[in-house]
Protein backbone atom coordinates (compact mmCIF):
# COMPACT_ATOMS: atom_id res chain seq x y z
CA UNK A 1 0.00 0.00 0.00
CA UNK A 2 1.42 3.72 -0.61
CA UNK A 3 1.19 4.66 2.82
CA UNK A 4 0.75 9.38 2.96
CA UNK A 5 2.73 11.06 5.12
CA UNK A 6 1.75 14.29 5.86
CA UNK A 7 3.65 17.07 6.74
CA UNK A 8 2.35 19.96 8.50
CA UNK A 9 5.12 22.90 9.17
CA UNK A 10 5.45 26.53 7.91
CA UNK A 11 8.61 25.88 5.77
CA UNK A 12 9.74 23.16 3.59
CA UNK A 13 12.56 22.41 5.51
CA UNK A 14 10.72 19.13 7.63
CA UNK A 15 8.95 18.10 4.44
CA UNK A 16 12.27 17.43 2.28
CA UNK A 17 13.83 15.75 5.60
CA UNK A 18 10.88 13.15 5.36
CA UNK A 19 10.66 12.79 1.81
CA UNK A 20 14.60 12.10 1.48
CA UNK A 21 14.78 10.09 4.23
CA UNK A 22 11.96 8.11 3.18
CA UNK A 23 13.24 7.35 -0.31
CA UNK A 24 16.61 5.55 0.36
CA UNK A 25 14.49 3.40 2.80
CA UNK A 26 11.41 2.62 1.70
CA UNK A 27 9.27 2.20 -1.70
CA UNK A 28 5.51 3.05 -2.05
CA UNK A 29 4.65 6.30 -0.11
CA UNK A 30 3.78 9.67 -0.85
CA UNK A 31 4.90 12.96 1.36
CA UNK A 32 1.80 15.22 1.69
CA UNK A 33 2.39 18.82 3.15
CA UNK A 34 0.29 21.22 4.64
CA UNK A 35 1.71 24.74 5.96
CA UNK A 36 -1.44 25.45 8.35
CA UNK A 37 -3.48 22.75 11.16
CA UNK A 38 -6.48 24.10 8.77
CA UNK A 39 -5.08 22.61 5.87
CA UNK A 40 -4.26 20.04 7.73
CA UNK A 41 -7.76 18.73 8.60
CA UNK A 42 -8.94 19.35 5.15
CA UNK A 43 -6.46 16.95 3.71
CA UNK A 44 -7.14 14.38 6.26
CA UNK A 45 -10.30 14.43 5.67
CA UNK A 46 -9.64 13.65 1.80
CA UNK A 47 -6.90 11.29 2.21
CA UNK A 48 -6.19 8.45 4.10
CA UNK A 49 -3.14 9.45 5.82
CA UNK A 50 -0.88 6.90 7.71
CA UNK A 51 1.45 9.11 9.86
CA UNK A 52 1.31 12.97 10.48
CA UNK A 53 4.32 14.80 11.32
CA UNK A 54 3.81 18.32 12.72
CA UNK A 55 6.76 21.04 13.58
CA UNK A 56 5.61 23.24 16.44
CA UNK A 57 8.60 26.06 17.24
CA UNK A 58 6.59 27.45 20.10
CA UNK A 59 2.94 25.57 20.74
CA UNK A 60 0.08 27.99 21.11
CA UNK A 61 -3.19 27.13 22.25
CA UNK A 62 -4.45 25.81 18.85
CA UNK A 63 -2.00 23.93 18.24
CA UNK A 64 -2.05 21.76 21.38
CA UNK A 65 -6.29 21.58 20.09
CA UNK A 66 -5.13 21.04 16.69
CA UNK A 67 -3.43 17.55 17.78
CA UNK A 68 -6.56 16.72 20.38
CA UNK A 69 -8.53 17.28 17.36
CA UNK A 70 -6.32 14.74 14.88
CA UNK A 71 -5.99 12.47 18.00
CA UNK A 72 -9.91 12.25 18.33
CA UNK A 73 -11.59 12.74 14.99
CA UNK A 74 -8.22 10.55 13.17
CA UNK A 75 -7.19 7.98 15.81
CA UNK A 76 -6.18 5.97 13.04
CA UNK A 77 -3.24 8.33 12.26
CA UNK A 78 0.36 8.21 13.76
CA UNK A 79 1.29 11.13 14.86
CA UNK A 80 4.32 12.84 15.33
CA UNK A 81 5.16 16.34 17.14
CA UNK A 82 9.05 17.68 16.36
CA UNK A 83 9.02 20.61 19.04
CA UNK A 84 11.63 22.97 20.53
CA UNK A 85 12.35 23.38 24.37
CA UNK A 86 8.55 23.16 25.09
CA UNK A 87 7.40 19.57 23.37
CA UNK A 88 7.46 18.44 27.36
CA UNK A 89 4.95 20.97 27.97
CA UNK A 90 2.98 19.30 25.15
CA UNK A 91 3.55 16.14 26.04
CA UNK A 92 1.66 17.08 29.30
CA UNK A 93 -1.21 18.78 27.17
CA UNK A 94 -2.37 16.56 24.37
CA UNK A 95 -2.65 12.55 24.21
CA UNK A 96 -2.33 11.27 27.50
CA UNK A 97 -2.85 7.78 26.21
CA UNK A 98 0.37 8.10 24.40
CA UNK A 99 -1.10 8.22 21.09
CA UNK A 100 1.75 11.04 20.10
CA UNK A 101 5.54 10.51 19.92
CA UNK A 102 7.70 13.53 20.38
CA UNK A 103 11.15 14.51 18.68
CA UNK A 104 13.24 16.90 20.77
CA UNK A 105 14.82 19.78 19.14
CA UNK A 106 17.07 19.90 17.62
CA UNK A 107 16.85 16.39 15.64
CA UNK A 108 18.67 14.28 13.30
CA UNK A 109 16.85 13.55 10.55
CA UNK A 110 17.18 10.16 10.36
CA UNK A 111 15.36 10.15 13.86
CA UNK A 112 12.41 11.78 12.40
CA UNK A 113 12.35 8.99 9.61
CA UNK A 114 13.11 6.27 12.09
CA UNK A 115 9.76 6.73 13.66
CA UNK A 116 7.56 7.56 11.00
CA UNK A 117 9.03 3.56 9.87
CA UNK A 118 8.28 2.55 13.87
CA UNK A 119 5.01 3.64 13.06
CA UNK A 120 4.38 2.52 9.60
CA UNK A 121 5.34 -1.27 11.11
CA UNK A 122 3.33 -0.91 14.03
CA UNK A 123 0.13 -0.36 11.41
CA UNK A 124 0.41 -3.44 10.01
CA UNK A 125 2.08 -5.46 13.38
CA UNK A 126 -0.93 -8.09 12.59
CA UNK A 127 -0.25 -9.24 8.95
CA UNK A 128 -1.04 -8.67 5.53
CA UNK A 129 -3.48 -9.84 3.25
CA UNK A 130 -3.69 -9.42 -0.43
CA UNK A 131 -6.52 -10.51 -2.84
CA UNK A 132 -9.07 -11.10 -0.16
CA UNK A 133 -12.95 -10.66 0.11
CA UNK A 134 -13.52 -7.53 2.57
CA UNK A 135 -16.84 -9.03 3.78
CA UNK A 136 -15.48 -12.76 5.00
CA UNK A 137 -12.61 -11.61 6.45
CA UNK A 138 -14.31 -9.23 8.70
CA UNK A 139 -16.70 -11.77 9.58
CA UNK A 140 -13.56 -13.48 10.94
CA UNK A 141 -12.51 -11.07 12.85
CA UNK A 142 -15.68 -10.75 14.42
CA UNK A 143 -15.91 -13.91 15.18
CA UNK A 144 -12.94 -13.86 16.67
CA UNK A 145 -13.47 -11.33 18.74
CA UNK A 146 -10.21 -9.40 17.92
CA UNK A 147 -9.65 -5.80 18.86
CA UNK A 148 -7.72 -4.45 15.98
CA UNK A 149 -7.65 -1.30 12.96
CA UNK A 150 -8.41 -2.61 9.59
CA UNK A 151 -6.26 -0.78 6.66
CA UNK A 152 -7.74 -1.92 3.76
CA UNK A 153 -7.42 -1.01 0.13
CA UNK A 154 -9.76 -1.42 -3.24
CA UNK A 155 -7.39 -3.36 -5.55
CA UNK A 156 -9.09 -2.08 -8.46
CA UNK A 157 -9.43 1.80 -7.18
CA UNK A 158 -7.09 2.00 -5.24
CA UNK A 159 -9.21 3.43 -2.31
CA UNK A 160 -8.06 3.13 0.62
CA UNK A 161 -10.15 3.33 3.84
CA UNK A 162 -10.03 2.39 7.89
CA UNK A 163 -12.11 -0.02 9.95
CA UNK A 164 -12.13 0.24 13.56
CA UNK A 165 -13.05 -3.36 15.80
CA UNK A 166 -12.94 -3.50 19.30
CA UNK A 167 -13.56 -7.19 20.38
CA UNK A 168 -14.98 -8.10 17.20
CA UNK A 169 -17.76 -5.43 17.51
CA UNK A 170 -17.29 -2.51 14.50
CA UNK A 171 -16.78 0.75 16.15
CA UNK A 172 -16.09 3.21 13.19
CA UNK A 173 -14.70 3.42 9.24
CA UNK A 174 -13.23 6.02 7.11
CA UNK A 175 -13.15 6.27 3.76
CA UNK A 176 -12.16 9.15 1.33
CA UNK A 177 -14.15 11.65 3.14
CA UNK A 178 -16.48 9.52 4.89
CA UNK A 179 -16.51 8.31 8.34
CA UNK A 180 -19.21 5.82 10.08
CA UNK A 181 -21.87 3.89 8.38
CA UNK A 182 -21.27 5.42 4.99
CA UNK A 183 -17.73 4.96 5.14
CA UNK A 184 -18.12 1.21 6.16
CA UNK A 185 -20.82 0.78 3.11
CA UNK A 186 -18.42 1.98 0.63
CA UNK A 187 -14.99 0.10 2.31
CA UNK A 188 -17.77 -3.42 2.27
CA UNK A 189 -18.99 -3.12 -1.50
CA UNK A 190 -14.81 -3.60 -2.53
CA UNK A 191 -14.67 -6.84 -3.86
CA UNK A 192 -11.09 -7.70 -3.81
CA UNK A 193 -8.57 -5.76 -1.47
CA UNK A 194 -5.61 -6.04 0.34
CA UNK A 195 -5.70 -5.48 4.27
CA UNK A 196 -2.84 -4.81 6.67
CA UNK A 197 -3.76 -5.41 10.29
CA UNK A 198 -2.87 -3.46 13.72
CA UNK A 199 -3.28 -5.21 16.59
CA UNK A 200 -4.50 -2.37 18.45
CA UNK A 201 -7.86 0.35 18.58
CA UNK A 202 -7.22 3.76 19.22
CA UNK A 203 -10.78 4.48 18.56
CA UNK A 204 -13.47 4.17 21.84
CA UNK A 205 -16.62 5.37 20.78
CA UNK A 206 -18.92 3.36 18.79
CA UNK A 207 -19.94 5.39 15.64
CA UNK A 208 -21.89 2.33 13.91
CA UNK A 209 -25.06 1.66 15.57
CA UNK A 210 -25.43 -1.74 13.58
CA UNK A 211 -24.16 -5.31 13.77
CA UNK A 212 -21.82 -6.14 11.32
CA UNK A 213 -23.90 -8.53 9.63
CA UNK A 214 -26.75 -5.86 9.33
CA UNK A 215 -23.84 -3.13 7.43
CA UNK A 216 -22.68 -5.86 5.23
CA UNK A 217 -25.81 -6.50 4.28
CA UNK A 218 -26.69 -2.76 3.71
CA UNK A 219 -23.35 -2.49 2.14
CA UNK A 220 -24.79 -5.39 -0.84
CA UNK A 221 -28.11 -3.76 -1.26
CA UNK A 222 -26.95 -0.27 -2.09
CA UNK A 223 -24.03 -1.63 -4.10
CA UNK A 224 -26.61 -3.89 -6.27
CA UNK A 225 -29.31 -0.70 -6.49
CA UNK A 226 -26.18 0.85 -8.25
CA UNK A 227 -25.48 -1.60 -10.51
CA UNK A 228 -28.92 -1.70 -11.35
CA UNK A 229 -28.69 1.72 -11.73
CA UNK A 230 -26.19 1.82 -14.32
CA UNK A 231 -27.13 -1.21 -16.46
CA UNK A 232 -30.36 -0.36 -16.66
CA UNK A 233 -31.53 0.61 -20.14
CA UNK A 234 -31.62 4.21 -20.88
CA UNK A 235 -34.51 5.40 -23.62
CA UNK A 236 -33.24 6.40 -27.05
CA UNK A 237 -34.13 8.93 -28.87
CA UNK A 238 -35.95 6.82 -31.35
CA UNK A 239 -38.63 5.74 -29.24
CA UNK A 240 -38.97 9.05 -26.82
CA UNK A 241 -42.11 10.69 -27.51
CA UNK A 242 -41.37 14.50 -27.98
CA UNK A 243 -42.80 15.41 -25.42
CA UNK A 244 -40.26 13.19 -23.30
CA UNK A 245 -37.66 14.92 -24.84
CA UNK A 246 -38.03 18.08 -23.95
CA UNK A 247 -38.57 16.55 -20.35
CA UNK A 248 -36.00 18.30 -17.82
CA UNK A 249 -33.39 15.57 -16.92
CA UNK A 250 -33.87 13.81 -13.41
CA UNK A 251 -31.42 15.77 -11.43
CA UNK A 252 -29.10 13.60 -8.52
CA UNK A 253 -30.52 15.35 -5.79
CA UNK A 254 -30.24 13.82 -2.47
CA UNK A 255 -32.78 13.39 -0.25
CA UNK A 256 -31.77 15.91 2.54
CA UNK A 257 -31.40 18.44 -0.36
CA UNK A 258 -35.30 17.40 -1.61
CA UNK A 259 -36.67 17.39 1.65
CA UNK A 260 -35.59 20.93 2.40
CA UNK A 261 -35.85 22.56 -1.16
CA UNK A 262 -39.53 20.90 -0.14
CA UNK A 263 -39.97 23.04 2.82
CA UNK A 264 -38.94 26.31 1.63
CA UNK A 265 -40.87 25.92 -1.62
CA UNK A 266 -44.07 25.01 0.52
CA UNK A 267 -43.68 27.71 3.24
CA UNK A 268 -42.99 30.57 0.96
CA UNK A 269 -43.54 29.54 -2.72
CA UNK A 270 -40.47 31.00 -4.19
CA UNK A 271 -37.60 29.93 -2.32
CA UNK A 272 -36.87 33.09 0.63
CA UNK A 273 -33.93 34.43 -1.71
CA UNK A 274 -32.02 30.95 -1.61
CA UNK A 275 -29.58 30.88 -4.53
CA UNK A 276 -28.25 27.77 -4.76
CA UNK A 277 -28.49 23.65 -2.44
CA UNK A 278 -26.47 21.05 -2.53
CA UNK A 279 -24.36 19.23 -0.14
CA UNK A 280 -20.82 19.87 0.86
CA UNK A 281 -19.01 17.49 3.36
CA UNK A 282 -16.12 20.50 3.98
CA UNK A 283 -18.22 22.17 6.47
CA UNK A 284 -18.97 18.58 8.40
CA UNK A 285 -15.77 19.59 10.81
CA UNK A 286 -16.87 23.15 11.62
CA UNK A 287 -20.38 21.53 12.46
CA UNK A 288 -18.69 19.25 14.46
CA UNK A 289 -17.24 21.45 16.46
CA UNK A 290 -20.32 23.69 17.18
CA UNK A 291 -21.67 20.53 18.06
CA UNK A 292 -19.58 19.60 20.48
CA UNK A 293 -20.10 23.53 21.84
CA UNK A 294 -23.84 22.71 22.16
CA UNK A 295 -23.09 19.85 23.94
CA UNK A 296 -20.78 21.79 26.11
CA UNK A 297 -23.18 24.26 27.28
CA UNK A 298 -26.21 21.69 27.53
CA UNK A 299 -27.63 23.45 24.85
CA UNK A 300 -29.01 20.72 22.48
CA UNK A 301 -28.37 19.40 19.13
CA UNK A 302 -27.26 21.60 16.51
CA UNK A 303 -29.95 22.78 14.35
CA UNK A 304 -28.60 25.11 11.77
CA UNK A 305 -25.70 27.29 11.42
CA UNK A 306 -25.44 31.02 9.51
CA UNK A 307 -21.71 31.99 8.13
CA UNK A 308 -20.76 34.67 6.99
CA UNK A 309 -17.73 34.97 5.22
CA UNK A 310 -17.63 38.98 4.04
CA UNK A 311 -18.39 37.74 0.54
CA UNK A 312 -21.10 38.14 -1.70
CA UNK A 313 -23.47 35.56 -0.62
CA UNK A 314 -23.76 34.39 2.44
CA UNK A 315 -24.52 30.88 3.98
CA UNK A 316 -26.92 28.49 5.88
CA UNK A 317 -25.53 25.30 6.73
CA UNK A 318 -27.90 22.16 8.13
CA UNK A 319 -26.73 19.15 10.02
CA UNK A 320 -27.26 16.29 7.68
CA UNK A 321 -25.94 12.89 7.06
CA UNK A 322 -23.45 15.36 5.00
CA UNK A 323 -23.69 19.22 5.67
CA UNK A 324 -26.32 20.34 3.15
CA UNK A 325 -25.41 24.05 2.14
CA UNK A 326 -27.71 26.69 1.38
CA UNK A 327 -26.73 29.73 -0.45
CA UNK A 328 -28.29 32.60 0.77
CA UNK A 329 -28.31 36.60 -0.15
CA UNK A 330 -26.84 38.47 2.85
CA UNK A 331 -30.04 40.36 2.99
CA UNK A 332 -32.51 37.21 3.35
CA UNK A 333 -34.65 36.50 6.25
CA UNK A 334 -31.96 34.78 8.14
CA UNK A 335 -34.37 34.12 11.37
CA UNK A 336 -37.03 33.11 9.66
CA UNK A 337 -34.94 31.00 7.43
CA UNK A 338 -33.18 29.24 10.57
CA UNK A 339 -36.30 28.85 12.05
CA UNK A 340 -38.30 27.24 9.24
CA UNK A 341 -34.97 24.84 8.54
CA UNK A 342 -34.40 24.12 11.90
CA UNK A 343 -37.72 23.54 13.74
CA UNK A 344 -37.30 23.43 17.34
CA UNK A 345 -39.55 20.84 19.19
CA UNK B 1 -5.85 29.59 31.50
CA UNK B 2 -7.20 33.43 30.80
CA UNK B 3 -4.15 35.00 28.91
CA UNK B 4 -3.96 37.61 26.85
CA UNK B 5 -5.81 40.12 28.79
CA UNK B 6 -4.68 43.57 29.30
CA UNK B 7 -8.10 44.82 31.16
CA UNK B 8 -9.71 44.13 34.26
CA UNK B 9 -12.45 42.24 34.78
CA UNK B 10 -14.65 45.27 35.80
CA UNK B 11 -13.55 47.20 32.59
CA UNK B 12 -14.92 44.32 30.39
CA UNK B 13 -18.34 43.75 32.43
CA UNK B 14 -18.78 47.50 31.82
CA UNK B 15 -17.67 47.16 28.02
CA UNK B 16 -19.97 44.07 27.47
CA UNK B 17 -22.86 45.79 29.88
CA UNK B 18 -25.12 46.67 27.39
CA UNK B 19 -25.02 42.91 25.81
CA UNK B 20 -25.72 40.97 29.00
CA UNK B 21 -28.08 42.95 30.07
CA UNK B 22 -30.41 41.80 26.70
CA UNK B 23 -32.73 39.64 27.50
CA UNK B 24 -31.95 35.84 26.98
CA UNK B 25 -28.55 36.37 26.81
CA UNK B 26 -26.28 33.96 28.83
CA UNK B 27 -22.72 34.94 28.55
CA UNK B 28 -20.35 35.69 26.32
CA UNK B 29 -16.23 35.08 25.59
CA UNK B 30 -14.04 36.40 24.25
CA UNK B 31 -11.36 34.99 22.46
CA UNK B 32 -7.64 36.04 20.66
CA UNK B 33 -7.22 34.70 16.85
CA UNK B 34 -4.87 32.60 18.37
CA UNK B 35 -7.51 31.11 20.63
CA UNK B 36 -6.45 32.11 23.70
CA UNK B 37 -9.80 32.46 26.02
CA UNK B 38 -8.78 36.11 27.38
CA UNK B 39 -12.36 36.76 28.75
CA UNK B 40 -15.57 35.05 29.85
CA UNK B 41 -18.89 35.85 31.49
CA UNK B 42 -21.33 33.68 32.47
CA UNK B 43 -24.89 35.21 34.54
CA UNK B 44 -24.83 32.27 36.19
CA UNK B 45 -20.97 31.51 36.15
CA UNK B 46 -20.74 28.47 38.34
CA UNK B 47 -21.92 26.51 35.20
CA UNK B 48 -19.87 26.85 32.80
CA UNK B 49 -16.11 26.81 32.97
CA UNK B 50 -14.41 26.96 29.63
CA UNK B 51 -11.19 27.52 30.19
CA UNK B 52 -10.87 23.77 31.19
CA UNK B 53 -11.28 22.48 27.41
CA UNK B 54 -8.72 22.90 25.35
CA UNK B 55 -10.55 22.34 21.94
CA UNK B 56 -11.40 26.30 21.91
CA UNK B 57 -8.20 26.32 20.41
CA UNK B 58 -9.06 24.43 16.68
CA UNK B 59 -12.44 26.19 16.56
CA UNK B 60 -11.13 29.52 16.51
CA UNK B 61 -9.09 28.38 14.31
CA UNK B 62 -11.50 27.10 12.05
CA UNK B 63 -13.15 29.89 11.76
CA UNK B 64 -10.59 31.54 9.58
CA UNK B 65 -12.43 33.51 7.41
CA UNK B 66 -15.50 33.48 8.75
CA UNK B 67 -16.78 37.08 9.98
CA UNK B 68 -19.82 36.29 11.51
CA UNK B 69 -21.91 33.02 12.73
CA UNK B 70 -24.52 32.34 14.19
CA UNK B 71 -25.25 28.12 15.67
CA UNK B 72 -28.85 27.54 16.69
CA UNK B 73 -29.32 24.43 19.00
CA UNK B 74 -32.29 23.51 20.06
CA UNK B 75 -32.64 25.35 23.29
CA UNK B 76 -29.62 28.24 22.79
CA UNK B 77 -28.04 30.23 20.15
CA UNK B 78 -24.23 30.87 19.87
CA UNK B 79 -23.90 33.88 17.87
CA UNK B 80 -19.81 34.66 16.86
CA UNK B 81 -18.29 38.10 15.36
CA UNK B 82 -14.76 38.64 13.89
CA UNK B 83 -13.03 41.06 16.14
CA UNK B 84 -9.71 42.97 14.71
CA UNK B 85 -8.15 40.75 17.15
CA UNK B 86 -10.30 37.73 18.06
CA UNK B 87 -13.79 36.50 18.05
CA UNK B 88 -16.30 37.73 20.35
CA UNK B 89 -19.32 34.94 21.34
CA UNK B 90 -22.30 35.69 22.43
CA UNK B 91 -24.33 32.89 23.71
CA UNK B 92 -27.81 33.21 24.63
CA UNK B 93 -31.18 31.29 24.88
CA UNK B 94 -33.76 31.14 21.61
CA UNK B 95 -36.00 33.66 23.01
CA UNK B 96 -33.16 36.41 22.57
CA UNK B 97 -33.81 38.97 20.31
CA UNK B 98 -30.69 38.34 17.74
CA UNK B 99 -31.24 41.48 15.31
CA UNK B 100 -30.38 43.59 18.61
CA UNK B 101 -27.81 41.39 19.53
CA UNK B 102 -26.28 41.90 16.09
CA UNK B 103 -26.77 45.37 16.50
CA UNK B 104 -25.04 45.60 19.55
CA UNK B 105 -22.16 43.48 18.37
CA UNK B 106 -21.87 45.93 15.37
CA UNK B 107 -21.69 49.21 17.68
CA UNK B 108 -18.92 47.60 20.18
CA UNK B 109 -16.91 46.85 17.33
CA UNK B 110 -16.79 49.89 15.06
CA UNK B 111 -14.36 51.28 17.02
CA UNK B 112 -11.89 48.26 15.94
CA UNK B 113 -12.86 49.39 12.52
CA UNK B 114 -12.37 52.72 12.43
CA UNK B 115 -8.78 52.07 14.34
CA UNK B 116 -9.08 53.62 17.49
CA UNK B 117 -7.38 50.82 19.94
CA UNK B 118 -9.50 53.27 22.74
CA UNK B 119 -12.70 52.58 21.55
CA UNK B 120 -12.94 48.97 20.19
CA UNK B 121 -12.34 45.45 21.41
CA UNK B 122 -8.59 45.62 20.45
CA UNK B 123 -7.71 47.73 23.44
CA UNK B 124 -7.85 44.05 25.67
CA UNK B 125 -5.48 42.24 23.58
CA UNK B 126 -1.77 42.53 24.11
CA UNK B 127 0.14 44.30 21.20
CA UNK B 128 3.18 42.77 20.30
CA UNK B 129 6.14 45.30 20.87
CA UNK B 130 8.48 45.89 18.21
CA UNK B 131 12.14 45.63 18.18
Amino acid sequence: MEDKVLVVAHDSYLTKVVEQGLRKRRHGFEVLSAADGKTAVQLLRKETVSVLVSDFDIPKARDISFVNHIVEHFPEVGIIVVGGLTSQKFKKLVSPNGAVEYIEKPYQPATVVAKIEQILDRQADGGVLHNVSSGMFLQLIQMEQRSCTIRIMDNVTRKRGVLFFKNGDLLDARSNGLEGEPAAYEIFSWDNVSIWIQNSCAQMQKKIEGELQAVLLEALRRKDEAQAKKTSPRKTEEVLEPEEVLEPEETDETDAVGKIRGRLEKESGHGFDVIDIYEDTSWDSLLAQASRIGAFFGSGELKAAYVNRGELNDYLLVPEEQTVVLVVDPKCPRDRLMKLLAPLD
Amino acid sequence: MISGFTGTIDIMEEFFKDILAIQGVKGIMLFSLDGDLVFRHFLDPSRFEPEKKDWWGFFVYSLDGIKEAEMMYERDRLYIRRAQEGYLFVLTDNTAPMAMIRLQCGILLSGDQDGSQQKGLSRFFRTKKKG
